[in-house]
């Protein structure tokens, strides 16, 4: 039993325009999308944008639609774009990054702070260090809930999808972990 | 400064560098994840804990997932005009009232772990296809917007939605400032209910960005207030931002 994600994905490859179109929409949604995300995380990718869209389109849209033709039907067309575009573009992005960097920019955050006092920085880094060693000191599960919260934006009943806890669940875990990173941060302080 | 205050500013700088091993997890698999179709494995967690690129793409799809099943009562169409040329601003507010404030446990989703009161704002194109509005959706000023709500343990009492366009606050729920919010139902049954009614963007935005908000059990007033005077929204209270554009363009076959 196809999905009518899948049934719209075999059109598409059998050249059905209407098919066409609807995917091309949700494909150029799932850039926007992601777009959004690593804007602000890679300064100055503002002019590739163009670029990495186009990238995308060809990944999912040319090339015989080799990409799209792995679809099974395991979750909806849009989510699985969402996920697929993100992957690609990320890595087309980290490209352009490191290029930028290599002709002359920098990839430690701290130089591209707007405070560039020698001791903020050290401050900054400081602080930033003492979060990545009680980080590091967490179980998987309280490390990946800390990371789709803080790292990914995501909210209580995003993270109870992915967890399989009810959101009241993910709530009261939240509560009790950072109780116990406060502790710890202030122990890796003193 | 708290401890969520730090993680808010350090956890992605700090999470950045981590080094994983073994292949990544496959696309389709975190958009299952993503979707509720998990749980996630211990493995999955293990590589998740250390793989920031498939947290990036994990994150991405929770981000883009539709409202998960129970909550839907239509499927995605295949084919909704497709592409889009012009964007502009508008922004819609939603609320209902029916008693004191609350903040815990709403949400602009719900799911099949969450029993929480939930709102889901549906674009309803001229040729009756609907589809459920997600943050940064493009959506024709020629189609209307539909709202469904879930309140299966009755926790809520009433819907404010309003809409918000920068400049101007627009009543969908109450019709006008100074009316009680609309009364919601509870009950097992009221998984997903549908409003009686749909808003027409046509008759009363213009193409551009456009915020539509949701609370339940808020006073409409103080919250329309809110939004005039720039403040946060507060807690509860749930905002789809989209972007109302002038029209549908066919998009290009290959």
């Amino acid at each position: 039993m196809w999905s009518a994600d899948q049934q719209r994905v075999r059109r598409l490859l059998a050249g059905e325009a209407d098919a066409y179109g609807s995917v091309q929409h949700e494909v150029h949604q799932a850039f926007e999308q992601v777009w959004a995300r690593l804007r602000a995380r890679y300064p100055g990718l503002d002019d590739h944008r163009a670029d990495l869209r186009q990238s995308l389109e060809v990944h999912l849209l040319r090339d015989g639609y080799r990409v799209l033709g792995t679809y099974r039907g395991e979750a909806r067309l849009s989510t699985w774009l969402y996920a697929v575009a993100m992957r690609h573009v990320a890595r087309d992005a980290q490209r352009l990054h490191a290029q930028r960097v290599r002709e002359g920019g920098s990839l430690d955050p701290d130089a591209r702070a707007p405070d560039t006092d020698p001791e903020v920085r050290a401050v900054r880094r400081s602080e930033r260090d003492h979060v990545r060693r009680v980080l590091d000191g967490l179980s998987d599960e309280d490390r990946t809930l800390v990371a789709l919260f803080y790292e990914q934006g995501l909210d209580a009943s995003q993270v109870s999808a992915i967890l399989g806890i009810s959101p009241a669940g993910v709530r009261m875990r939240k509560k009790r972990l950072l109780a116990r990173l406060q502790a710890q941060l202030e122990e890796v302080q003193a | 400064m708290s401890t969520d205050d730090r993680l808010q500013r350090w956890a992605r700088e700090a999470m950045q560098d981590d080094l994983h091993s073994g292949p990544h997890l496959e696309d389709a698999r975190l958009a299952q994840l993503a979707e509720g179709q998990g749980p996630a494995t211990p493995e999955e967690l293990g590589h998740l804990a250390r793989c920031p690129e498939c947290r990036d793409v994990l994150g991405a799809a929770a981000a883009g997932a539709a409202p998960p099943p129970g909550v839907i009562w239509w499927r995605r169409p295949a084919v909704w005009g497709a592409g889009v040329a012009l964007a502009a601003a508008a922004a819609v507010l939603l609320a209902v009232w029916a008693g004191p404030p609350r903040d815990a446990g709403y949400g602009v989703r719900g799911g099949p772990a969450s029993d929480a009161p939930s709102v889901t704002f549906l674009a309803v194109a001229p040729d009756g296809a609907r589809r459920a509005l997600a943050a940064g959706d493009e959506v024709p000023l020629d189609a209307q917007v539909g709202f469904q709500y879930g309140n299966p343990t009755g926790a809520a009492h009433s819907l404010t939605l309003l809409g918000w366009d920068g400049a101007e606050v627009h009543w969908y729920a109450p019709e006008a400032e100074g009316d009680r919010p609309e009364p919601v139902r509870g009950g097992a049954d009221a998984l997903s209910v549908p409003l009686p009614f749909r808003i027409r963007l046509a008759d009363q935005h213009r193409a551009g960005p456009l915020t539509l908000y949701a609370a339940f059990d808020v006073d409409p007033a103080a919250l329309a207030a809110r939004l005039q005077s720039g403040a946060p929204p507060g807690p509860g209270v749930t905002a789809v931002p989209v972007r109302l554009v002038a029209s549908a363009e066919k998009p290009t076959p290959p």
